[in-house]
């Protein structure tokens, strides 16, 4: 796999007669941040699934490391956190199901927690927080849990902006100290601009690949280049809408 | 406000109501507007009612009023809980207990008592037989449903987390179908007292509230009868009160 992590080809999917995916080849570098632009019903949810395993499908051929460490952060944000358990044992989870020693690890979630303001939030359940602390805390499990890849199903785009940008500093954090390589999916242009150092351009049902993107630039210059090749996904769309 | 805090609150002006109901029907029966041979009065309901706290008859019919209730709720739980906790992760079993659990539910207990009476015979056997039907017919749908619901819900977080099928079901349905069938047991074990009180009257057993309700109202001693029946609606109320908090203890947590 060299310096790649994941490799697919020929990737279709369907479901019953629905074609939902469509002959999808890439491959994702060890270390990047890859995000996945397409509208509502392009696969990108199903396309993640595939990658993370959750759908099994042997019908094509996906390439990676079999011993990946994974970690998913669901579009519903109730998916990602267990009702009876607190905040801190959440973030703990991944130690509690593989019966590791979580006490090394509750230090180092507690200190995260601390110098992100949400200390006041440990002990509470996920039932006493709002949608955008629930999905910081999901966040900080997978910073906590070193993971090889991070799958993230986008799930902020009904966020605040301070939320937002909280959210997308984390997730470059994780990227940088814990060498993880994230997989994003979105419909939101700035969020991939943001964030992401590569972009596929995915089609309307079935999704094709029909664009990747290098985003090098900083915010204002990868805004401005999806924003121009996303009239192919969104032909209707205009900046600002 | 805490919501226990909340529930005691309500019910403690809940309570001036029932001491205003009280005042009213004192002094209605007093005006004679009502005969007492008929509606007796309640400061003679509590004086006969001291009396029979002085006796010792009284604790064995209380107390088996609760054995009866508590060993009901217990076994009902656990069954309804194991039964809707299996269907609601084996398909084969759910097609199996649908139909049967259908048909109970269309059913209840108190229609039963005469059929449980003929099988098992008197005493309080057929009283908690009919009792466990009750609350597995509470249970059972809401336990199916919790770990049907968690289960669909949580498989992708415990394919991420590599769960083992025995340690999702272990750390994951289980304890989320515990909490969701414990946060609605309440109406269960309301339910399950009704049964109680009605099976003792029904099946004249010896014992328990219900089996003296029937013995004083045969024996035209209505102020004793009436003292039954304050002390039935006590214990219910400080069983839901005790159940309620438990609820709320574990509502955060669904």
């Amino acid at each position: 796999m060299n310096d790649n992590i994941i490799q697919t080809e020929k990737l279709s999917f369907s479901i019953g007669s629905k074609l939902i995916l469509n002959d999808i080849d890439f491959t994702i570098r060890k270390g990047s941040i890859t995000g996945f632009l397409g509208p509502n019903g392009s696969g990108k949810t199903t396309l993640l699934k595939l990658l993370s395993g959750i759908i099994k499908d042997k019908s094509f051929s996906i390439k990676s490391d079999t011993e990946l460490k994974q970690g998913f952060i669901f579009q519903m944000v109730e998916q990602n956190l267990i009702p009876w358990k607190n905040c801190i044992n959440n973030i703990l989870i991944p130690f509690e199901s593989l019966n590791r020693n979580k006490i090394d690890f509750e230090d180092v979630a507690h200190e995260l927690l601390n110098e992100l303001g949400l200390e006041e939030l440990c002990y509470r359940f996920p039932n006493e927080i709002s949608g955008g602390q629930k999905q910081l805390i999901s966040i900080i499990r997978w910073l906590v849990y070193p993971t090889d890849i991070l799958f993230i199903d986008e799930g902020w785009s009904m966020l605040d902006i301070v939320q937002k940008e909280r959210i997308h500093s984390l997730i470059k954090r994780i990227n940088k100290e814990n060498k993880t390589t994230i997989l994003l999916v979105s419909h939101s242009i700035e969020d991939i601009a943001m964030i992401c150092d590569t972009c596929f351009l995915l089609s309307n049902s079935p999704g094709e690949i029909i664009d990747k993107l290098e985003l090098k630039d900083g915010f204002v210059a990868n805004n401005e280049l999806i924003w121009t090749k996303a009239k192919k996904i969104f032909p209707t769309i205009t900046k600002g809408s | 406000m805490d919501k226990s805090k909340k529930n005691i609150s309500y019910y403690n002006k809940g309570f001036l109501v029932i001491i205003l109901f009280l005042l009213i029907w004192e002094c209605v029966v007093r005006l004679n507007w009502i005969n007492d041979l008929v509606l007796p009065l309640p400061s003679k309901i509590f004086y006969e009612g001291g009396n029979l706290l002085s006796n010792s008859k009284f604790y064995s019919n209380f107390f088996s009023t609760l054995t009866n209730w508590s060993v009901s709720f217990v076994i009902g739980m656990f069954l309804g809980l194991a039964i809707g906790f299996i269907s609601g992760l084996n398909s084969k079993f759910e097609q199996l207990i649908l139909p049967i659990t259908a048909f109970f539910r269309s059913v209840p207990p108190i229609a039963l008592f005469p059929v449980f009476l003929i099988l098992i015979g008197p005493g309080k056997l057929p009283i908690i037989v009919a009792g466990i039907l009750g609350v597995i017919i509470y249970v059972f749908p809401i336990a199916h449903q919790s770990a049907e619901t968690i289960k669909n819900k949580y498989q992708d977080l415990g394919h991420i987390l590599k769960l083992s099928k025995y340690d999702f079901i272990k750390k994951i349905i289980l304890p989320g179908t515990l909490i969701n069938s414990f946060v609605s047991s309440r109406i269960a074990a309301s339910y399950l007292f009704a049964v109680c009180i009605g099976g003792e009257i029904i099946i004249g057993g010896r014992k328990g509230i219900g089996a003296a309700i029937l013995e004083y109202s045969e024996k035209y001693q209505l102020e004793e009868a009436y003292f039954y029946i304050l002390i039935a609606g006590l214990l219910g109320l400080t069983l839901d009160l005790v159940i309620s908090k438990f609820q709320n203890s574990f509502s955060l947590k669904q």
